[in-house]
């Protein structure tokens, strides 16, 4: 498809949404749209588009139709932007938040693990009433306790320096995320 | 999060204060009030005619405004704002069509809705014509066509909006006006043989 063209083609479109094109002043491009087969193109496609403009501003008179005040448009658009700067404003609040929980969690796990012996010690006394006759140690009735039983004096640092270590090293590492967060927001 | 999402009663509820609430917008609401009188009609003519859909449209004009006052502009020129609005929401009617399953994007869903006491002859022929005819048509070309006839929009403010390069848009608008016409012809013959048998032939 070869691409003709003409320089007055915007002219055209210009003189037809104005309104020019139908009076006396439109005469000049009118003639010459008569004699340029790009032109006359361009009219036909503009006359059809505005005619479909022309509908649609009907469509949006009629009934049930229109378009929301400028007024509601701007005051929706202020509650959504409030609701995405709080949004935007929390995040960083929840992940660490997040990252506190999962922190916890591993220290209690942990806690477990290590202390398992003496946990499992309190449980055994406390489940067995004086009157009753006593269960065995539960490594000896417990898969998951022997294996608890065999971990924990392998447990390298026992120690209160350990345990105040551990929950240092947690504690720096949860603010060191937390100053990362807050830093990335401003 | 969508702003058609925010009900009437939400914003009765909220007891913030006109100057409390208002956010970091690059326009007052005064001036957005004049620029959304001058805007808001050719937008949604815009954008219900390239996605075939008015309540779409509905949708896509409160989201457009929305993004655009939200956006930092680079000038206070009331063409580049209009372009740069009529960019979010051209943005935002592709992103539509990204969703849909690939044989829809290039048919709009409802062109041939008239109203219904304006069913005219001539009306319904000619919303059907060209309602028909841009059904036909490629989104692009449909938004081409539609900035440069029923916009006037020059090429370069074409450019713009589409993100394309402005040399570009000669080709392009001359070969879709060129399928548009051989469209509409096709659509006019078969509606003159259908009104006058006698045509046929």
């Amino acid at each position: 498809m070869k691409l003709s063209q003409c320089d007055r083609e915007q002219e055209v479109v210009d003189a037809l949404r104005s309104g020019r094109w139908a009076t006396v002043w439109g005469e000049e491009i009118r003639q010459h749209a008569a004699i340029c087969a790009v032109c006359a193109e361009v009219a036909f496609a503009a006359q059809e588009f505005q005619r479909g403009e022309e509908l649609a501003r009907t469509e949006l008179q009629q009934p049930g139709a229109g378009l929301p005040s400028a007024g509601l448009v701007w005051w929706k658009a202020q509650l959504a932007a409030r609701r995405a700067a709080e949004q935007r404003a929390a995040q960083p609040m929840v992940l660490v938040e997040r990252a506190a929980y999962a922190l916890g969690t591993a220290a209690a796990l942990g806690l477990g693990v290590w202390q398992w012996p003496r946990i499992a010690g309190w449980l055994h006394r406390a489940q067995t009433p004086a009157f009753l006759p006593r269960f065995a140690a539960m490594s000896e009735y417990s898969s998951s306790g022997a294996w608890l039983h065999r971990l924990a004096p392998a447990w390298p640092c026992q120690t209160p320096a350990f345990l105040l270590a551990a929950s240092a090293a947690a504690f720096l590492t949860l603010m060191v995320f937390a100053v990362f967060i807050v830093w990335r927001e401003d | 999060m969508f702003i058609r999402d925010i009900t009437v009663a939400e914003l009765e509820s909220s007891k913030v204060g006109a100057e409390a609430a208002e956010q970091a917008f690059h326009m007052d609401e005064q001036t957005f009030r004049v620029f959304y009188e001058s805007t808001a009609r050719p937008l949604w003519a815009y954008l219900s005619r390239i996605l075939g859909s008015a309540t779409l449209a509905d949708d896509l004009v409160q989201e457009s405004y929305f993004r655009f006052l939200r956006a930092t502009l680079k000038s206070e020129d009331a063409a580049y704002q209009k372009a740069y609005l009529f960019r979010t929401a051209t943005n935002l009617a592709r992103d539509h069509w990204r969703r849909l399953p690939h044989q829809e994007q290039g048919e709009a869903a409802d062109l041939e809705q008239v109203p219904a006491d304006d069913r005219t002859a001539e009306h319904v022929q000619q919303r059907s014509d060209l309602g028909r005819v841009l059904g036909r048509l490629k989104p692009r070309e449909r938004e081409l066509l539609w900035l440069a006839y029923a916009e006037g929009s020059s090429h370069k403010e074409i450019a713009e909006v589409l993100g394309i390069r402005a040399g570009s848009v000669r080709l392009l608008l001359f070969r879709a006006r060129q399928k548009l016409l051989k469209l509409l012809r096709r659509s006019r013959l078969a509606f003159k043989t259908e009104v006058d048998p006698s045509r046929r032939s």
